[in-house]
């Protein structure tokens, strides 16, 4: 059962309320019970003093009725009335026509009914009606009426009432007293222990402990609180130490890591950078061997010369692309609002310059933009539309698409693909998934297009089927 | 019963008719006297009946027709009597007349209830005089008499009635 007035008062409210309700109920139908007991007990008074009185007049009646004495019947009658209660006393005759009333001369009391058969003897409508035959020697000679009021009965009830109200309010003020002081043994603790849940809620404090003031089931919460407070602060520290002990192995990872990458790229430059001149100096050698001793040399060592040239200018390649990685990786970044599509645009027309033969369907969604570094864009849009240009090679017509839809790019094309087995090795350095007889590469491309990527914080990755073309999508944030 | 009835119709009944009705409410009055007085013991016990004894005019029917009625143990017995009869068993003595026509002295010290309606009846010895006020029967109660001839009169009949000597 829900009260939704209840719901919103705190407990010391609710207790008081309870303890008031009991009590004023308790007194209420104590009061209740009193007034009618009393009510009946009065009615039942009020009779019996009525039927005194007419056993009293009862004798003198008689022998007044049986000898015709108008005077006595009204003496007597006048004389039934009792402090005020008896409205009017009627006496008929043995053929019930109206002898004698009390008063006859007052207007102001209740008329006599003209039959004392007319009236419904007992409580009614605020009225006590009593009525008795009398009889002498086994004949009825007259019928005695009296009509009483309830004035008297009702000044008392109503005095009791007053009684009932005046005990109401004051045993109502007393226990509002006495429940204001007992209900503390109850809410004391319980706002205690709410207290100290907030300060455990608001600062996270652990620490603190509630104060156990009684043995009773609240006693019990608030130790069942505590060793909750212990547990969770043990709990706390625990994982403080552990937070601490991998913050400092983070660190120190992160450190080592850091030093590790900055002495690989230093070691890569340095490597592509010192390889130059010992690989130029075998091409430049191998040429000038060819050049000058060519007539000497046989078809075989000429033959052998070539291949170490083409190795050696092969090399050279992969050495500028090291470098180029590299120098992606280390080089600042000033990030402006470019245009892609006009860089794309500008891409597309040196590789349509450098191979004027082929046929392209190239398709540039126009007003693409992005806040980037615009150099390193450059080289990773370029990187992208050169692998798009080289695997279409076999495709004719070769279609490339370059679009944008909600902030995430794409570069699309119709060319040999790859097999999605493969894609986490896609944009690892030197990871080739074509052999270099079928495409000729060095596998450091989409790296540095990662690299780049990956700088921006975006993400980049690629979608693909064997023969039926690629798609790489990359988000710049 | 038939008392009660009759003294109502007093109310209603015109005056000529007042004579007629004049005679039965004497009788009731007879008849209820006796429930107010109490004879000695001796007296009550005697056959369970007490005798009413008429003299002077002839008894009326509403008066003959209280015989057999009751009162508290005993029934009440009529005889119509001479004046000079022997009345020594009567326990109520009437005298339908308006003259004086017994010696009641005579009578004193026996336990007789005297009833009469002469204007000089308790003067001469009578113990319950009737008369007439404003159409209404009265009576007046020479209580010393009956204690002379021990019989005891009600205080409430003594409240009822108009004069009581003592």
């Amino acid at each position: 059962m829900k009260l939704p007035l209840l719901t919103n008062l705190s407990i010391k409210q609710k207790l008081t309320l309870m303890t008031l309700t009991s009590i004023i109920a308790g007194v209420v139908l104590i009061g209740i019970f009193f007034l009618f007991y009393e009510r009946i007990q009065m009615r039942k008074q009020l009779a019996h003093e009525v039927s005194v009185v007419s056993k009293v007049a009862h004798a003198q009646l008689k022998v007044a009725l049986i000898f015709d004495d108008e005077i006595t019947l009204q003496e007597t009658a006048n004389s039934l009335d009792f402090d005020g209660t008896v409205d009017r006393v009627c006496i008929y005759g043995d053929d019930l026509s109206l002898k004698a009333h009390s008063y006859p001369d007052s207007v102001d009391l209740p008329p006599c009914f003209s039959s004392p058969l007319d009236v419904d003897i007992g409580f009614v409508g605020g009225k006590y009606f009593f009525r008795e035959d009398i009889y002498s020697e086994g004949d009825r000679v007259g019928t005695l009426l009296i009509q009483s009021n309830l004035s008297n009965v009702n000044q008392q009830i109503k005095g009791y009432s007053y009684i009932v109200l005046n005990t109401l309010a004051i045993v109502s003020a007393i226990s509002f007293l006495v429940a204001m002081v007992l209900q503390r043994a109850v809410t004391t603790p319980l706002s205690n222990l709410a207290r100290v849940a907030a300060q455990v809620a608001e600062n996270s404090d652990y620490a603190v402990r509630a104060s156990k003031m009684s043995n009773d089931e609240l006693g019990q919460v608030v130790d069942a609180f505590n060793t909750m407070l212990s547990t969770i602060e043990q709990r706390n520290n625990e994982l403080k130490a552990h937070k601490a002990d991998l913050e400092t192995t983070v660190q120190e990872r992160t450190a080592e890591l850091r030093a590790a990458n900055q002495e690989l790229e230093a070691f890569s430059f340095s490597v592509s950078h010192d390889l130059r001149s010992p690989l130029r100096a075998i091409d430049g050698f191998s040429q000038a061997l060819l050049e000058d001793y060519g007539e000497q040399l046989d078809s075989t060592a000429q033959g052998y010369l070539d291949r170490v040239r083409l190795a050696s200018q092969r090399m050279g390649i992969l050495i500028d692309s090291m470098l180029r990685l590299s120098r992606v990786t280390r080089q600042e970044m000033t990030l402006s609002n470019a245009n892609l599509s006009e860089i794309c645009e500008e891409i597309v027309e040196e590789l349509r310059e450098r191979n004027p033969n082929r046929a392209m369907e190239i398709t540039i969604q126009p007003e693409m933009s992005a806040t980037c570094d615009v150099r390193l864009i450059r080289i990773a849009l370029n990187n992208l539309l050169d692998n798009a240009w080289k695997y279409t090679r076999t495709k004719e017509p070769a279609t490339i698409v370059v679009s944008c839809a909600d902030g995430v790019y794409c570069v699309r094309d119709n060319g040999a693909g790859f097999d999605m087995r493969y894609a986490d090795k896609l944009f690892g350095a030197f990871q080739r998934l074509h052999s270099n007889e079928e495409f000729e590469g060095t596998g450091v491309g989409l790296a540095t297009v990662a690299r780049v990527i990956s700088r921006h914080n975006g993400e980049i990755w690629a979608r693909s089927k064997v023969n039926e073309g690629a798609s790489f999508f990359f988000t710049l944030p | 019963m038939i008392s009660a009835s009759v003294m109502s119709m007093v109310l209603f009944l015109p005056g000529s008719v007042w004579a007629e009705t004049e005679a039965g409410l004497k009788a009731a009055f007879v008849y209820n006297f006796t429930k107010y007085v109490t004879w000695p013991a001796a007296a009550e016990q005697q056959g369970g009946s007490l005798l009413l004894c008429v003299v002077g005019q002839p008894a009326s029917k509403a008066l003959l027709s209280l015989k057999g009625r009751k009162v508290r143990a005993f029934h009440l017995d009529v005889a119509e009597l001479k004046s000079d009869a022997d009345l020594s068993h009567c326990h109520i003595l009437y005298v339908n007349s308006r003259k004086s026509i017994l010696d009641l002295d005579a009578f004193s010290h026996r336990a007789m209830l005297t009833i009469g309606f002469s204007e000089t009846f308790l003067s001469q010895g009578g113990m319950i005089q009737l008369y007439q006020e404003k159409r209404r029967l009265r009576f007046n109660i020479n209580n010393g008499r009956a204690k002379q001839a021990h019989l005891k009169i009600s205080a409430k009949l003594l409240l009822l009635a108009g004069k009581v000597l003592r």
